[in-house]
């Protein structure tokens, strides 16, 4: 039975694995084989239960880049082949449509200008339009967010 | 947007490279938002040796948002996790 787990746990990441450790806590209460009690430190040990489902990784990933729809025009089903969503399209052609966002795919616009010009030796053409992919990311990120900001209002100030 | 309009965009005929410019470029959009999230869950087994702690990483990951594991005894709630800041000292006791 895992309990606390977000104060018991703990994971590094190391190549292409995740290392899982649990905490186990010392304790004075057990005495030793001469009846000592000697405190014992916390230590981390290897997960020590099984839990089924126990791990979640949450991650971003290159998930179905390439869709036979519009993606702004219709909702994605969760579950893939339902009508009325759009289903990847493994091997993309012209008319196949990018999984972004109108904003995200000006963006991409914008780097592949960049890529064309690097291909020409243009270096200072690149840095152009990629400080313009980086101005539509940061644009499409504050589309997102709205911010007020309210100020007080003096006691004698006149209007 | 389509790929031929991104194209005509960019004024470029090379469908291939640009359908692998894409890639990149979404590669990279993933890298620092988070434009699409997936969620990969396992199960966790009792170590019974060295390695038994090391679980894969699911294909095409690109960044890590949160590690999470299950507390049985809260309600089955994923709780997040903390990196390990420092290297653990590995006792190799087969006979604790």
């Amino acid at each position: 039975m895992s309990f606390d787990t977000s104060n018991n746990w703990f994971y590094q990441k190391k190549g292409r694995k995740l290392h899982i450790f649990q905490m186990r806590t010392g304790s004075m209460l057990v005495p030793d084989s001469e009846g000592r009690l000697t405190p014992a430190a916390d230590e981390l040990i290897y997960p020590s239960e099984a839990i089924t489902n126990g791990l979640r990784i949450e991650y971003t990933a290159l998930t179905k880049p390439f869709i036979d729809k519009d993606p702004e025009t219709i909702v994605e089903s969760l579950d893939a082949g339902v009508d009325g969503g759009y289903v990847e399209v493994t091997s993309p052609s012209e008319a196949s449509h990018v999984n972004l966002n109108t904003m995200l795919s000006l963006a991409i616009v914008e780097y592949i200008k960049a890529k064309v010009a690097e291909r020409r030796g243009d270096l200072k053409e690149k840095e152009y339009h990629m400080r313009d992919y980086y101005k539509k990311l940061s644009d499409n990120e504050s589309n997102l967010k709205k911010v007020f900001i309210t100020g007080t209002q003096p006691v004698f100030a006149l209007k | 947007m389509t790929i031929l309009e991104i194209m005509e965009r960019a004024n470029t005929r090379d469908t291939n490279l640009v359908i692998a410019w894409i890639k990149d470029a979404i590669h990279q959009i993933q890298s620092t938002q988070q434009d699409s999230v997936v969620i990969n869950k396992q199960n966790i087994t009792k170590a019974a040796d060295g390695d038994d702690n090391q679980y894969s990483l699911p294909a095409g990951l690109i960044s890590i948002n949160s590690v999470s594991i299950l507390d049985t005894q809260d309600d089955n709630k994923y709780k997040i996790i903390r990196r390990l800041g420092f290297e653990p000292v590995v006792s190799e006791d087969t006979n604790p």
